[in-house]
């Protein structure tokens, strides 16, 4: 049985400065052309985002160890955000697009390529667009 | 799928047929082959789609056809859409090192 109570060492501010961080990473990479290492990182400024929201959504400062997963969809539900979401399909779709490629562990170990290049493009327009991008609605 | 994973055949039944004209129409490939998955959320489900023309994309241009194509059928909703959390295109064949 899951211990409830429980709670991760992370504090809400930390994964607040965590997702900022994780876009720092993202460009820094974007920049320097390392498009593979991108691609891995892009979803992980969501997950860091969703998880300071369910801690704010939650009033705690720390995030319930029963929420320690890197299901974009779970985290979505507890962060409240469900029935928004929903009613964004666009930003929808590229939420899964996204959540696809983070529950997909073979990034993590792909050698950087150049053709990753439009993985990266793709991801930043994921994330970023600006009418429907996913850290755009999640505003950082 | 799991007995207690509450998804509406009729919904797969749908979604089957739309990722077969998927298939024939963007990928020219008929022989397209859809598993679904369940998730750990009950009601929500994953989508594994097979077909030797996916060599041809890159990976994440895999993503947007499929969702490009979802978004044009004609015969689904977005509501359709609404407990699919992912679409697989690959297996996963990760040697952890």
């Amino acid at each position: 049985m899951f211990d409830l109570t429980k709670f991760t060492p992370t504090r809400k501010v930390e994964f607040e400065q965590l997702a900022r961080d994780r876009k720092e990473d993202f460009e820094a990479l974007r920049d320097k052309g390392r498009w593979t290492t991108s691609v891995y990182v892009g979803p992980y400024i969501v997950e860091a985002r969703l998880k300071f929201k369910i801690c704010e959504v939650l009033k705690l400062e720390r995030l319930p160890a029963v929420l320690k997963t890197h299901d974009l969809v779970a985290l979505a539900i507890f962060a409240g955000l469900w029935d928004e979401l929903n009613a964004l399909p666009r930003v929808y779709k590229n939420f899964r697009k996204i959540n696809h490629l983070h529950e997909n562990t073979a990034w993590r170990y792909k050698v950087a390529v150049p053709s990753h290049k439009i993985a990266s493009k793709n991801m930043n327009d994921w994330l970023f667009n600006p009418n429907d991008g996913v850290i755009t609605w999640l505003k950082i | 799928m799991a007995q207690n994973i509450m998804v509406s055949k009729k919904l797969l039944d749908r979604l089957r047929a739309a990722f077969k004209r998927y298939g024939s129409q963007v990928l020219g490939d008929p022989d397209i082959t859809i598993d679904f998955f369940p998730t750990e959320l009950e009601g929500f489900f994953g989508v594994f789609l097979n077909s030797s023309q996916f060599q041809k994309m890159e990976y994440t241009e895999r993503q947007n056809s499929i969702w490009d194509y979802l978004s044009t059928d004609p015969e689904i909703t977005e509501e359709d859409l609404r407990y699919i959390t992912q679409i697989a295109t690959e297996a996963e064949e990760v040697e952890f090192v």
